[in-house]
């Protein structure tokens, strides 16, 4: 579409405010027979799609799901937070237990008569117990033990848990996780490499987009690798597009420019390679050229609607 | 159509009619600040104030959600998903941006991965056109339809338009939202968005020859 053009759909749809903007392509399409034909035909497109070609909700749908959702919402503030319970109750206890853990084994060590503890190697030393790095079986239950196989629970938060009880046996399930804290200036190869890492090694889509973010904010080269691969590898569509949108700084680079080549050939997602074109029509339109010559015969109305856009225009130029 | 018409609330819009200059910044400007306050209170657990906040959009994301997925079961559903998200991640909600396009692309997100997961779904981007039903439709288009007629070949026209169209044809439609609030809920640019739209358009004028 041609800048008046443009503005013309503008106008119909309803994206121009200024009134004297609209006054003044009033008037250039009253002026052209050409574009007052545009503008008519808009205008026909626009009457179609009024409100009444839409699905509208009940009163009586919206009220249910009103009413449902009202009473999901205060289930929700009503569910147990087990990590909140375990790390205000669970640490406390765990702090008492090494306290009584400890009186205990040194009433026992008094009475007994035995030696330094720590001597015998089928028994922890102080340090050992203080940190509570090995299990000491006869006082397991009195202290409260807090390492499962090799996990020092103590250092982590409870979650997803899950206890399911069959006959005698039961079985807890949960995750456990931790909190690490990495601290550095923007570039501190610390902080760079560990945004990589969860761009490129992180499953859950919502910590990559958080990184992603946490990237776009910093102007290093370091991270033009990753986004390239992100941007053609990722599983999810969204991380690729978005990816793809932190790189059009870097366009007129000639990796970044292939990358996109071969978003628009073989991405799955439409959006992506739609996408993909656009950021090569901004920066090399004969490029994007090659690119839609390459996927015009494939099964996308868009690609077709632009290998003819295209070729209009070679006859034009010609 | 009963209920049909665009949101008293949304945002710079009354009576389906953008709100002009000064006025529409002023409202914009109150109704950020309602809504501000509504949010800091269902943050800190105030269900009423949750309440009324999405009372201002359920409306819409109700009927968006009932356009995109065609099912009344479906779309209570992700109605449900939608706003037990929003009331979850309301900690994580930028100020800055809108409340609105930000519930919008929740929805949005929810409302394909519910239709995503239908075992019968078509390719989510393929665009969708019998060559018989179009031939139907050209002929239909030669005779003097009713508005009536003519409404019912309209919707059966957006139906077979992309996921991607299908919605912003909706969001633009219906809603009266700008491209450039389409393009932030549904995280794309503001030329694609206007590409879909554009060619969405086309397609449903060339298939009923208006």
């Amino acid at each position: 579409m041609s800048d008046i053009k443009d503005k013309i759909f503008d106008l119909v749809f309803d994206e121009i405010e200024s009134s004297d903007e609209k006054k003044s392509i009033l008037k250039a399409v009253e002026s052209d027979p050409e574009l007052k034909k545009y503008y008519n035909t808009l205008k026909k497109e626009r009457s179609l799609l009024n409100s009444d070609a839409f699905e509208s909700a009940s009163e009586d749908l919206l009220e249910r799901n009103r009413e449902k959702l009202s009473a999901s919402i205060s289930d929700e503030n009503k569910k147990i937070n087990f990590s909140e319970i375990f790390n205000i109750y669970g640490r406390k206890f765990l702090q008492y237990a090494a306290v009584i853990l400890l009186t205990f084994y040194a009433t026992m060590y008094h009475f007994s008569g035995s030696g330094i503890p720590g001597q015998n190697k089928s028994e922890p030393t102080v340090s050992e117990l203080k940190t509570g790095a090995i299990p000491y079986q006869n006082v397991a239950v009195v202290s409260g033990e807090s390492i499962y196989g090799d996990i020092d629970m103590s250092k982590y938060k409870v979650e997803n848990l899950r206890i399911d009880e069959s006959g005698d046996e039961i079985t807890i399930d949960f995750n456990v996780s931790t909190n690490k804290v990495i601290k550095g200036s923007k570039n501190d190869p610390a902080i760079i490499n560990t945004l990589k890492y969860l761009v490129e090694n992180e499953n859950n889509a919502g910590v990559k987009l958080k990184t992603l973010k946490a990237m776009d904010q910093s102007t290093d080269s370091r991270f033009k690798e990753t986004l390239v691969k992100t941007m053609l590898k990722d599983a999810d569509a969204l991380i690729r597009r978005k990816a793809m949108k932190m790189l059009a700084d870097q366009i007129k680079e000639k990796d970044v420019r292939e990358a996109l080549f071969q978003v628009v050939l073989n991405d799955k997602d439409e959006t992506n390679r739609i996408e993909a074109l656009s950021m090569l029509e901004e920066s090399d339109a004969a490029y994007a050229g090659k690119a839609v010559k390459s996927v015009s015969t494939e099964n996308s109305e868009y690609f077709r609607f632009k290998a003819e856009e295209m070729n209009e225009n070679n006859e034009k130029g010609k | 159509m009963e209920g049909a018409g665009r949101p008293e609330l949304l945002i710079g819009w009354q009576n389906g009619r953008p709100i002009p200059g000064e006025k529409r910044k002023k409202r914009m400007n109150e109704l950020k600040k309602i809504e501000n306050e509504l949010i800091n209170k269902a943050v800190k657990g105030d269900g009423k104030a949750f309440d009324k906040l999405i009372r201002k959009y359920d409306r819409q994301i109700m009927n968006l959600l009932l356009n995109i997925l065609k099912n009344e079961d479906d779309a209570s559903d992700a109605y449900q998903n939608t706003f037990i998200k929003v009331y979850n991640s309301l900690g994580q909600f930028n100020r800055e941006s809108s409340f609105y396009t930000w519930v919008y692309r929740i929805a949005v997100n929810t409302a394909y991965s519910f239709y995503s997961k239908r075992p019968d779904h078509a390719e989510f981007d393929e665009e969708i056109h019998s060559s018989k039903e179009t031939q139907d439709f050209q002929i239909a288009g030669e005779l003097e339809l009713s508005d009536e007629e003519k409404r019912e070949m309209v919707k059966k026209e957006i139906e077979k338009l992309s996921l991607q169209q299908k919605t912003v044809v909706y969001m633009k439609s219906f809603e009266g939202m700008k491209f450039k609030e389409i393009a932030e809920a549904m995280s794309l640019n503001e030329g694609t968005v206007k590409k879909y739209f554009f060619r969405a358009v086309e397609n449903i004028k060339n298939n009923i020859e208006i």
